[in-house]
């Protein structure tokens, strides 16, 4: 085994040999603040960028449709993991969050005025989830262990029994399905939805590269220890958690602005939350990319590759995706994409850690 | 990944290499590969050719779905066995919208932007419609509605932009204000049959009852002698009745009007059955219209009532009812249920005829350019379906491009019949009960009352 990676090692070295030049160039400039990459995570990183952006001029339109839906999946799946995955506090009540700025577009058109521009309800729903976020996380934060995860579980539950209980306001169980589009053109659809999510990429790789990304995890790993160092552990898991609400606030407008309506399945319930860890966890948790790469995985697979492909039914849909998220946590608990990460960086050979 | 644990923030690069000229080519070229490869595969639009496509939506997983699917296809296979439309074959792609709007958009977006259709036919969870109804208004592809019922669908659209909706139609079920009003007619036949006066009205929390809950007890009370002694929405997750059916037995109901279109029905008809509840059990019960119903309640459905068009493929509501139903039981019967169409079917197949025939009078399919031929066609036709007939109300009427309701000499509501499980030996059978006209029998009481 061992020789064969070495004998693989001595081409695709090569090859990474031939490339660092260019690798080095972007570390030069921005590896301080991203990280650096040899030849190859360079080539794949670049590459993958090259393919989403250009997704439009070659790919089927069940494919691009994926992709515009994996690319809000993916701000949430981000989201959540610079919250959960670095602080090591899993939220199991994320899609609370989108779900409140959802609801608050589409009430404010429905219930206050129908005409409202974007320009007042956008804000104003973002503000929403970050209201929704220190809500949920200002009582839950002082506990530690499983009773953070506790709290934030049963916050989605409540939030999904309070819809219908206002339905008159809410639209109940059924939704409001009146909200206005961005646009139907498929192709402009998907660099709205595209754009924001490689703007919030960038940021939160910059934070989570940041000393804060450094005391997030350090919080994981040992929060006593942080707090003995004179820093206050809870304020950052609260602003872990306001700093995630952000761009779930974001994704949330982006997604009922794509679907044109609200329903709690669609986004309250913790089914959605569920969806998003699994994202994380198998791309891999504690990084930006990772969750951001494991959303396209599962969305076009699920919503291209199962359906369009292979004709499955939506139940058979569901198992295959979620038996594969088992799959990964049994195998590669680090996460496909981190798994492949490593993978370059071995057969690389130089550029990265040794 | 960039940063898996924060422990490679330390900045290591030289910053002296150049890059040479060689290198630099080969790796532009390997980041520029995949895109410009993949440049040839077509994009997104498609083109146009010599088949005509129908797509149609429905939870196909489910029966009504399973049999809306069938009887379109049933009515593909007559069209292609005689000549197609305007010369053309015709074709129908069916999607699953799981009954869920997000994936009602995502199956009715690949039929419209991908296999590019001529014709949508289906939808039947009302908020399945209502998410994809400004979409299809936006691509003006001719939609035909053939499960929801919801009257919001066509007013609060039409009503407000003509134009831009007028490629969307229902032509069957007749929309729920109209069946709201056929219901309240049933009430008065109940009361002139066995003298029953109080009415407790049941609706499921979901957009196709609202006019049950709002115009139906109005319409009840203008009857003399009539009242609503009782009304309660009930969850769409609800799974224990009996607080429901308690309230209308102390509130002295003789008859219950439920409206209930989900999967709890048989729970509701189970409970009511195995307590005597003193009243009778009516209205609309979407489970309850499926003809395997009486196997899976074991027989608790006896003596319930629901209302459904095409009256459950038991009475020859017109020429061409029986020749459809037998038509489906010879090509379908021994498959998995519906060994009937049920009344989704029965509309998807007119709805498909329907279109065909409108097609041929405006003597072309290209909405593109000529919609508005096709729509001044269809709202012109009648058309004698296996259902009824269907013809739709025009631009100015307060429910456009919606089926029109057809009505007996005496006024009484007649594309909206009402079916009866009644006793047949130790099975059950499905009769026509109302109006009179249509019926296979007559009305029975349930023999605990």
């Amino acid at each position: 085994m061992s020789s064969a990676t070495d004998r693989l090692s001595t081409v695709t070295g090569r090859l990474d040999q031939s490339l660092q030049p260019l690798a080095n160039g972007f570390n030069r400039l921005f590896g301080s603040y991203v990280g650096e990459l040899n030849g190859l995570q360079f080539v794949f990183v670049f590459g993958s960028l090259a393919a989403v952006v250009t997704a439009p001029f070659w790919g089927t339109f069940g494919l691009v449709r994926a992709m515009t839906v994996a690319a809000i999946w993916a701000i949430f799946a981000m989201s959540w993991d610079i919250q959960s995955g670095y602080t090591g506090y899993i939220s199991f009540g994320h899609s609370v969050l989108s779900g409140a700025a959802a609801y608050t577009t589409a009430m404010l058109i429905h219930n206050v005025d129908p005409g409202l521009p974007m320009a007042i309800t956008i804000p104003l729903s973002i503000l929403a989830a970050l209201v929704v976020g220190l809500l949920i996380s200002l009582p839950s934060l002082r506990l530690s262990g499983p009773y953070f995860s506790l709290i934030t579980f049963v916050a989605v539950l409540i939030f999904y029994r309070l819809i219908p209980s206002f339905s008159s306001y809410t639209g109940g169980e059924t939704g409001i399905q009146s909200v206005e589009v961005f646009t139907y053109d498929p192709i402009v659809r998907y660099y709205y939805m595209i754009v924001p999510m490689l703007v919030i990429a960038v940021v939160l790789t910059l934070i989570a590269r940041s000393n804060i990304g450094l005391i997030l995890v350090s919080i994981r790993e040992n929060e006593a220890a942080v707090n003995a160092a004179g820093i206050d552990a809870t304020k950052f898991k609260i602003f872990a958690f306001a700093l995630s609400s952000l761009p779930m606030g974001i994704g949330g407008v982006l997604l009922v602005h794509f679907t044109g309506g609200v329903d709690p399945t669609t986004f309250i319930a913790v089914d959605r939350s569920i969806e998003m860890i699994a994202m994380a966890v198998l791309g891999g948790m504690s990084s930006v990319l990772g969750p951001l790469g494991g959303a396209f995985f599962l969305i076009v697979l699920r919503d291209y590759v199962l359906t369009d492909l292979a004709g499955l039914s939506s139940p058979a849909r569901w198992t295959i995706f979620w038996s594969l998220v088992l799959v990964v946590l049994v195998f590669a608990r680090d996460g496909l994409f981190r798994k492949l990460w490593h993978g370059l960086e071995r057969y690389g050979g130089g550029g990265g850690r040794p | 990944m960039t940063n898996e644990d924060n422990n490679t923030a330390e900045y290591n690069s030289t910053g002296n290499e150049t890059v040479g000229r060689r290198t630099f080519l080969a790796a532009t070229g390997a980041a520029t590969v995949t895109t410009s490869l993949a440049g040839c595969l077509g994009g997104i639009s498609g083109g146009g050719d010599d088949v005509f496509r129908i797509g149609h939506l429905g939870p196909t997983e489910l029966e009504m779905g399973r049999g809306a699917e069938r009887s379109a296809q049933l009515a593909v296979d007559e069209l292609n066995d005689n000549g197609g439309i305007l010369g053309q074959d015709v074709e129908l792609l069916s999607e699953d919208t799981g009954g869920a709007p997000t994936e009602g958009e995502r199956v009715t977006e690949n039929l419209i932007q991908q296999d590019n259709v001529d014709l949508l036919v289906g939808t039947f969870v009302s908020e399945v419609t209502q998410g994809i109804i400004d979409f299809v208004a936006e691509m003006d592809v001719p939609f035909l509605i053939t499960g929801s019922a919801d009257p919001d669908t066509i007013t609060e659209n039409h009503g407000e932009d003509y134009d831009h909706y007028k490629n969307v139609f229902r032509t069957g079920p007749i929309n729920s204000d109209l069946q709201a009003e056929g219901m309240a007619g049933y009430a008065t036949y109940l009361n002139e049959e066995y003298g029953w006066e109080n009415f407790s009205i049941l609706a499921d929390d979901a957009a196709w009852t609202t006019s049950f809950r709002d115009i139906l007890p109005t319409q009840i009370e203008e009857t003399d002698g009539l009242s609503v002694v009782h009304e309660d929405r009930m969850s769409v997750e609800t799974d224990n009745f009996t607080p429901f059916l308690d309230a209308a037995d102390s509130a002295d109901a003789d008859v219950v009007f439920r409206f209930i279109a989900h999967g709890g029905a048989a729970a509701f008809t189970s409970t009511w059955a195995q307590n005597e509840y003193p009243f009778a059990l009516e209205g609309v019960s979407v489970p309850g219209m499926s003809p395997e119903f009486w196997d899976a309640t074991e027989g608790a459905c006896l003596y319930e009532t629901t209302s459904q068009s095409g009256a459950g493929g038991v009475a020859p509501l017109t020429e061409r009812s029986m020749d459809f139903v037998d038509a489906y039981e010879a090509e379908y019967g021994d498959e998995e249920p519906p060994s009937k169409p049920m009344y989704m079917g029965f509309n998807s197949y007119d709805a498909v005829l329907f279109y065909a025939e409108a097609a041929e009078a405006a003597d072309t399919v290209d909405y593109e350019s000529d919609l508005d031929a096709i729509v001044d066609a269809m709202l012109d036709l009648e058309f004698t379906g296996a259902a009824g007939s269907v013809s739709l109300y025009g631009p100015d009427s307060e429910y456009p491009h919606d089926v029109r309701e057809t009505r007996t000499e005496d006024g009484i509501i007649s594309n909206f019949p009402i079916t009866q499980w009644q006793p047949d030996g130790d099975d059950g059978v499905v009769e026509c009960v109302y109006p009179q006209a249509d019926a296979t029998a007559d009305h029975v009481e349930p023999e605990w009352l």
